[in-house]
């Protein structure tokens, strides 16, 4: 087993409305990797049983790590096989997320009434496996050196089971942990420069076939079902589609700068641009708004359902007093 | 003049910013309403919870009572089978019951209980466990993008500025196959950026158009 010792972070929370989030953000398109933040708390540890009583070690809270509500990232660069934001914007991003979050009134907030923080990140995976690729594992060791509790999400999405025809989304969490040493057996050498030499090919050898100095470990990962989505997650499902739209701006406003273009190429690329808005809105902003009126809907006939209950219970109330 | 207006601004970009415009308007405006009802749903859920929480308390607290009627008759007339009985009802405080009913919280039962173990990692190919990872079975989905859009060419592909930015802030698959067409054109010759789907050169079009035209590659310059 490689990559011995404590992990961490013993098991991740995720709210379902942030999993929510996530998930529309993963599938929101096949072309390229998406990428997010992770916002949450890692609640304090819990009392221990005292000394010399028998009873059942509780779950060290202090490693369970809970996602409370995710941020969209905007990518410096749209790719199939990589999402990048800059590190500017990561810091700038996490700073936002930690005031905002700590100055949030909403239930958020008041539920947990400690400040929330930026506790992990998400990226998905179109058409990929789900397991981390080194140059993940290589991240999440990077975001490790600064908080150990760090955790990373992948979803995997757009992956069609051949037989059946049917799509599958799969999603994990992990953390990168030191790798393990290859363990060279003890040969006797007669010759010490053949010993070096032989030391400095399999070394190279290593390095070459193994890059990576970090391994993958998974952490269990949990959704936590919810009756209501909250407000934060709402506001971060309605980002989307603006931050694609300036994803879009910006590829078209870079290649409209260009003075050399001739009408024919403008037009052309102002079409592409026309395009791709209207695939978003199709495939983004249009079911949302769908999404959101029938959610409000589902509410209206709850309050109604919520309402004759309580009236009933305030009847039974009345008639046990 | 038929495309662009005054500005030098395509006359569709703008049409369909207005329309982008409205229709993310109306995403906001009813994304307010969502935030309210959901409030208001759980304003809701919590008076219903704590009213059956007050009826289960008002429940225990008779039974409770009943109990030491019935305990109190018992040591009084200990050998007489002595049916229950009624009796007045007592000034009597009770006890407080508190706790959640099962409909009372608005988050279901925290999920099992963990063991302390490092699980072990797995092989690219493996499969992913109960654990590690979860598999739902849904239809395709649409997204921007997908083969069914009318369009056929990729989507959209950016050179990002990865030469300044540390190769630590990436996050990279194994997956390096880059190529798919591109639907911009610039003027200029193709270079490894001219993947983008924006143009900077006609004569860097794709071979491949949706119509097949091939005359393409031999158009000049305006």
């Amino acid at each position: 087993r490689a990559g011995g010792g404590k992990m961490a972070v013993q098991a991740v929370h995720l709210e379902a409305d942030a999993f929510l989030v996530c998930l529309n953000h993963a599938l929101s398109t096949e072309k390229e990797e998406v990428m997010g933040l992770c916002i949450g708390e890692v609640p304090p540890a819990e009392g221990r049983p005292r000394e010399g009583r028998v009873a059942a070690l509780p779950v060290d809270t202090n490693r369970i790590v809970h996602i409370h509500s995710v941020i969209i990232l905007r990518r410096s660069d749209k790719r199939k096989d990589r999402v990048e934001i800059s590190p500017e914007q990561l810091s700038a991003a996490s700073t936002e997320a930690e005031i905002s979050f700590s100055r949030d009134s909403s239930r958020l907030a008041k539920m947990t009434g400690r400040p929330m923080r930026v506790v992990g990140w998400y990226h998905s995976h179109p058409h990929i496996t789900v397991w981390p690729s080194h140059v993940d594992v290589r991240t999440q060791a990077m975001y490790q050196m600064m908080d150990q509790g760090f955790v990373g999400l992948i979803f995997s999405c757009f992956i069609e089971d051949k037989n059946t025809k049917t799509g599958r989304i799969l999603y994990t969490c992990f953390q990168s942990v030191q790798a393990q040493k290859s363990s060279d057996p003890a040969r006797p050498w007669t010759d010490s420069c053949k010993v070096a030499e032989v030391s400095f090919l399999f070394a190279a050898f290593n390095y070459i076939s193994h890059p990576s100095r970090y391994d993958r470990i998974e952490i269990p990962i949990h959704v936590v079902p919810h009756e209501t989505i909250g407000k934060v997650c709402l506001e971060s499902a309605v980002e989307l589609p603006k931050i694609l739209c300036q994803e879009e701006q910006d590829a078209y406003r870079r290649i409209h700068s260009l003075t050399h273009l001739d009408s024919v190429t403008k037009i052309h690329n102002g079409s592409v641009f026309t395009k791709n808005l209207c695939s978003q809105m199709s495939a983004i902003s249009g079911p949302l708004l769908q999404w959101l009126e029938d959610r409000l809907e589902q509410n209206k006939q709850r309050m109604q359902e919520l309402q004759q209950e309580k009236e009933q219970l305030l009847e039974e109330l009345a008639a046990l007093e | 003049t038929d495309f662009f207006d005054k500005d030098g601004v395509m006359k569709d970009i703008r049409a369909i910013y207005q329309v982008y415009n409205a229709l993310q308007e109306k995403v906001q405006a009813v994304c307010i309403d969502v935030e309210k009802s959901e409030r208001v749903v759980e304003s809701f859920q919590a008076d219903v919870n704590k009213l059956k929480r007050q009826i289960a308390q008002k429940k225990n607290e008779k039974e409770q009572e009943i109990r030491m009627q019935q305990a109190i008759l018992s040591r009084q007339m200990p050998t007489d089978n002595v049916e229950p009985m009624f009796v007045p009802r007592m000034s009597y405080t009770g006890f407080a019951v508190e706790g959640c009913t099962l409909e009372d919280s608005d988050v279901s039962d925290p999920p099992p209980p963990y063991s302390d173990f490092n699980t072990s990692t797995h092989d690219s190919s493996g499969s992913p466990g109960l654990l590690e990872s979860s598999s739902i079975f849904m239809p395709r989905p649409q997204a921007v993008g997908s083969s069914s859009y009318v369009s056929t060419t990729a989507g959209l592909k950016y050179s990002g500025n990865g030469a300044s930015m540390p190769s630590s802030q990436r996050a990279l698959a194994d997956n390096v196959d880059e190529s798919e067409d591109s639907d911009y054109e610039n003027l200029l010759e193709p270079t490894e950026s001219s993947d983008s789907e924006y143009s900077q050169t006609r004569e860097s079009r794709p071979s491949a158009h949706p119509d097949g035209d091939s005359r393409n590659t031999q158009t000049s310059q305006i």
